[in-house]
């Protein structure tokens, strides 16, 4: 849960750093861009049923590195302020975490023939069936 | 009904349980008055806008020529989406996900897409704008923290409509709300 919150505290920092960092058109539109998404998968994945979400930031953290040599920081302070965040970002997005809640196994069983809340609903069947035929 | 019929197959809670729809609920209403105040701007119905933090960027974010590409103001669609989430929160029963998938999946469609939008829409304030917006922001974020306690529900709708279909019953039927196949699915 904290790897999420310190997510959106660099997602935020990302969104403010080209005012304070003056950074160019470029890099500054890169961040602004970035930045709001990374907040966005992180609040998305607060919640269990969601968390895998937080790994779309991985891919963020990916593209912020691969833009260090793409794009024209002619700064290094915001080289470095962009290298660092997309660093944490990775890292802090590759923590998995342990959930608390069951959904009748997730969004993907909704693709797989036999799933979890299929099988669960048939043992509730099956006990409710023999209720009644008890009574 | 008792409290574990209530309850989805392999859940542990139920997601159409009021204490999880109440919050999303008020945290809609907040969003939908928020959104009503910044079109009141845009409607010319109030003369300024409120912005501790940004001066006269709120106006001009809501004033520009992006915020004018539709027939109506931007922020009275965020107010209508608002609103639809509020009225498909309030409406069903706290078992809703298996007697009213309908209004679940409207639920669902209506939170997460508006999410969505507002996302590109803080993107555009500084990339395209130029201008950051206060409310603007605070609605975007209303509408983000919304998108995951509506999925539950929408999830465990999607779930029954799949055990409906593995049991080779109408889909379509159960979609609306079919009694009889209610009785017959777990």
């Amino acid at each position: 849960m904290w790897s999420r919150f310190l997510n959106i505290i660099l997602g935020l920092w990302l969104m403010i750093s080209p005012e304070i960092l003056k950074m160019n058109q470029a890099t500054s539109d890169n961040n602004h861009i970035v930045g709001p998404l990374v907040i966005t998968f992180s609040i998305i994945s607060l919640w269990d049923i969601n968390s895998s979400v937080v790994k779309a930031n991985i891919i963020l953290g990916a593209w912020l590195l691969i833009a260090l040599f793409i794009l024209d920081f002619s700064r290094t302070i915001a080289f470095c302020s962009n290298g660092a965040c997309a660093c944490f970002i990775i890292v802090l997005s590759s923590i998995k975490t342990r959930a608390k809640e069951r959904f009748g196994g997730g969004w993907r069983s909704l693709f797989q023939h036999n799933p979890l809340h299929l099988r669960e609903a048939e043992k509730i069947s099956q006990q409710q069936t023999a209720i009644s035929f008890d009574d | 009904m008792n409290k574990v019929a209530t309850i989805p197959p392999a859940w542990n809670y139920n997601p159409s349980s009021w204490p999880q729809r109440i919050p999303l609920i008020v945290v809609g209403t907040v969003g939908f008055c928020v959104a009503m105040y910044l079109a009141f701007y845009q409607m010319h119905i109030v003369n300024s806008v409120f912005d501790p933090f940004f001066g006269d960027g709120a106006e001009k974010v809501l004033t520009s020529k992006l915020s004018q590409k539709f027939p109506v103001p931007d922020a009275l669609l965020g107010a209508f989406g608002y609103l639809v989430d509020v009225v498909t929160g309030i409406v069903g029963n706290t078992q809703r996900w298996k007697t009213k998938p309908w209004i679940v999946i409207i639920f669902g469609i209506a939170v997460g897409p508006l999410g969505l939008v507002s996302i590109l829409l803080v993107i555009s304030q500084p990339v395209i704008v130029g201008h950051w917006c206060t409310l603007c922001l605070c609605s975007a974020f209303i509408s983000v923290i919304m998108i995951s306690p509506a999925m539950d529900e929408f999830l465990a709708s999607l779930q029954y409509l799949q055990r409906v279909k593995q049991k080779k019953l109408s889909v379509w039927k159960a979609f609306w709300g079919d009694k009889a196949i209610e009785q017959k699915v777990v």
